[in-house]
């Protein structure tokens, strides 16, 4: 480039500054910055939310202890309840659905725990489950919460039992358990408890507890009293079975307390020792097994006697020594939860739903937001270059007369051209200095709005929304004033001088 | 002095459209240069599109006939100049005082008058300095050269307009009834700038040859054009004649 070119080239660059920031045209430059430059932040906003939000959603699930989780089985159905072999089983189904990453398998108990929140209140139920020692719930508690250790014989408020107790995150609180709610001296201990952030359990579930944290505070308030079960037999059978046991020694002590009730036939068993509940479970159990042997067709088979607690007291709710209730199923992905959803169908233990048609409507309504976002970007983009061609035109317009006198001095087509070129990236450099400093203004709230890690993806994902769009806009705002400025430079000089650009 | 031609028309014919009636119409005609040339004609009969013609300022869309403009450069024929060559031809050849200033409001006085030498390429001390120059002879200008125009009147616009048209040193000058705002004092200062160009004495450099330079004058004022012009350029239902202003010669002799 010659000397001369250069001075031009710098000439026709402060004339392009000097007729956007003159006087009487400041004002049309500064209204066509500032609409290009709040479509531009609109346009950051909405796609950051609709590339971010999902992300964040997702990232919330994935984080959320729970979400990997597929709860499995009930209490009150002993059918289902899972023995080792029943959880082999599922596991094996489990394996062949996800053979890449098979997901843990873990037994859990349905618990409940009658509490006094304050001095004088009534007593409250809360129901949660048991976890233990070697539970990946367990482990990734730990992690997040190390005085989670595995001697930790408290509970783990979920946010719900939070929000009941009212305490704050991090805090350990002494709550008052009472046993034995009937009896008139009722035992009274202390539980401790801490809260997990974001720990939100299923089936209104409201606290966690170590499984053999769970026995030894019933083993500690003497709760393995002896309880009066009743079992629903036929009368003559009830004859039968105490003519066959009677002489049996491990049978002498409970049948010596037998009475009948009424004329259904129903039978009481009272142990004559103070016993644990699953004791009194192992005692069916073995009766069971004897009846099977000497009469195998002529009695109600044992599992359905369903031994029932004659009086309410607590030490129903001592889980039974094998198996488990329920079954946590824990996939590594959100990803898998379908899947291993349906594995849980095929071996006959119906899933809940829940959690997996919300990780897919996650995952749909940010397609869904996407496509949204994706056209109403277009639009904006679309009305951002006719706002700005519109007003750029309207300017050329009324300075086609000094277009026309340059052309008249000999400017050049291309020239014309720079003048514009350099107006746009006057225009565009503008713009992007606003939403810019608008972006470090949000992105500097951001941390106080949502937690860290939401608050990285939306910086990241804001970020490299503005770049695409700051690199987006220049092009745009080029093309916009190409229209603006065509007629001007295309008609004759003389034509652009007197006005005549139609 | 032998006098060649600066324009040449042959079996010229200027029309809007094709096959409308000619605006303007040139069998032979050859318009001397290094002279004024005196254009006169009644209201509406060309002379504008005559001065837009020659000046290349309107695209003559159905020619017929040549026209060629000579220069230093050479000839150049307008039927088939490319643009480039016309853009350069008004950037460098040609200067325009036109019936309106048409002076760009958003800049100064000195900035208005220096666009022609921004536009050659010179560096803005120089441009400065020859616009300094220029308006030495107007001590009101030179006092608001950095005002911008829309501060300073229209007869001092129209001055401006004029000295624009001079300052680059080209070699036609279409002063297009350039004095129609002007008082009579103004005028014959401007009409004295227009004849001290057109005889070399502004713009030019010490020591360089005697440029030829050939300036259009568009008026209505018949003593105008009896006196400054050493050929006047009629236009009569469109026909271009052109004859030699005795008076004229006679007074420059």
């Amino acid at each position: 480039m010659t000397r001369e070119q250069n001075e031009v080239r710098n000439y026709l660059r402060w004339y392009a500054r000097q007729d956007l920031f003159a006087p009487i045209e400041k004002w049309v430059t500064r209204v066509m910055c500032g609409t290009f430059a709040c479509n531009l932040f609109l346009l950051v906003l909405a796609v950051t939310a609709a590339f971010a939000m999902p992300e964040i959603q997702e990232h919330r699930l994935k984080t959320s202890l729970l979400a990997r989780s597929i709860w499995i089985g009930q209490m009150n159905n002993s059918d289902k309840h899972f023995s080792p072999e029943k959880l082999n089983q599922l596991r094996e189904t489990l394996a062949r659905y996800l053979p890449e990453s098979p997901p843990q398998v873990s037994g859990f108990h349905e618990v409940v725990l009658p509490l006094t929140l304050n001095q004088g209140d009534r007593l409250q139920r809360f129901y949660g489950r048991t976890v233990s020692d070697g539970d990946p719930l367990l482990q990734d508690l730990k992690k997040r919460q190390p005085e989670i250790n595995s001697q930790f014989s408290g509970i783990i408020a979920s946010d719900s039992l939070k929000e009941i107790l009212k305490f704050s995150p991090g805090n350990a609180l002494e709550l008052q358990l009472q046993l034995e709610e009937n009896s008139p001296e009722p035992i009274i201990l202390s539980l401790p408890c801490r809260h997990v952030e974001n720990l939100r359990l299923p089936n209104g579930h409201s606290f966690l507890i170590r499984e053999a944290a769970y026995r030894e505070l019933y083993s500690k308030g003497k709760a393995a009293k002896a309880s009066n079960y009743v079992l629903q037999l036929p009368w003559d059978e009830f004859v039968e079975l105490e003519e066959l046991l009677e002489d049996d020694p491990e049978f002498k002590d409970c049948l010596s307390d037998v009475r009948t009730m009424d004329a259904a036939g129903v039978l009481r068993l009272r142990s004559s020792e103070q016993q644990y509940v699953w004791e009194w479970k192992d005692r069916f159990k073995k009766l069971s097994q004897v009846l099977a042997q000497v009469k195998p067709d002529g009695f109600t088979p044992p599992d359905k006697w369903n031994p029932q607690p004659e009086d309410l007291t607590l030490a129903e709710w001592i889980p039974p020594q094998t198996g488990f209730h329920n079954a946590e199923v824990r996939v590594n992905s959100v990803d898998d939860l379908s899947k291993a959803a349906a594995a849980c169908r095929e071996a006959g233990y119906p899933a809940d739903d829940v959690l997996v048609q919300q990780v897919k409507n996650v995952q749909d309504s940010g397609r869904v937001l996407r496509w949204a976002v994706g056209i109403i970007s277009a639009l904006v983009l679309v009305s951002s270059v006719i706002v700005v061609a519109a007003l750029q035109h309207l300017r050329w317009r009324q300075k086609t007369p000094e277009t026309g006198m340059l052309r008249i001095l000999g400017i050049k087509t291309q020239e014309l051209g720079a003048i514009q070129n350099h107006q746009s990236c006057v225009l565009w450099l503008y713009s992007v200095f606003w939403v810019v400093a608008v972006w470090i203004v949000t992105a500097s709230v951001m941390p106080f709005l949502f937690d860290t890690a939401e608050a990285e993806i939306l910086l990241t994902v804001s970020f490299v929304v503005t770049l695409v769009v700051v690199a987006v806009a220049l092009p745009l705002i080029r093309i916009a004033l190409h229209f603006a400025t065509r007629t001007a430079r295309s008609i004759s000089p003389l034509d652009a001088l007197l006005g005549n650009d139609s | 002095m032998a006098i060649t031609w600066c324009f040449q028309l042959r079996k010229f014919e200027f029309r809007y459209q094709p096959g409308h009636k000619p605006i303007l119409v040139a069998n032979e005609l050859d318009i001397p240069a290094g002279t004024v040339i005196s254009v006169t004609g009644p209201s509406g009969s060309g002379k504008s599109t005559l001065v837009a013609c020659l000046g290349l300022l309107r695209s003559i869309q159905a020619p017929e006939g040549t026209l060629v403009f000579h220069s230093t450069d050479g000839l150049q024929d307008y039927g088939t100049l490319p643009l480039s060559q016309a853009e350069a031809l008004r950037r460098s050849r040609f200067g325009f005082a036109l019936q309106n200033s048409y002076l760009l409001p958003h800049l100064s006085v000195l900035d208005n008058l220096t666009i022609p030498l921004a536009l050659k390429g010179l560096a803005e001390k120089d441009r400065r300095a020859m616009g300094t120059e220029m308006l030495a002879c107007m001590p009101d200008l030179l006092d608001r050269q950095d005002a911008p125009v829309s501060q300073i009147s229209g007869g001092q616009k129209q001055r401006v307009a004029v000295l624009r048209a001079l300052i680059h040193g080209p070699d036609v000058v279409f002063a297009d009834e350039p004095f129609s705002s002007l008082d009579q004092h103004n005028e014959n200062l401007m009409l004295d700038s227009l004849l001290n160009w057109q005889r070399g004495e502004i713009g030019r450099s010490e020591g360089s040859e005697q440029p030829t330079r050939t300036l259009f004058l568009v008026t209505h004022n018949s003593k105008v054009a009896a006196t400054a012009g050493q050929f006047r350029l009629s236009i009569q239902n469109g026909e271009l004649n052109l004859t030699r202003n005795t008076n004229a010669v006679e007074s420059m002799q």
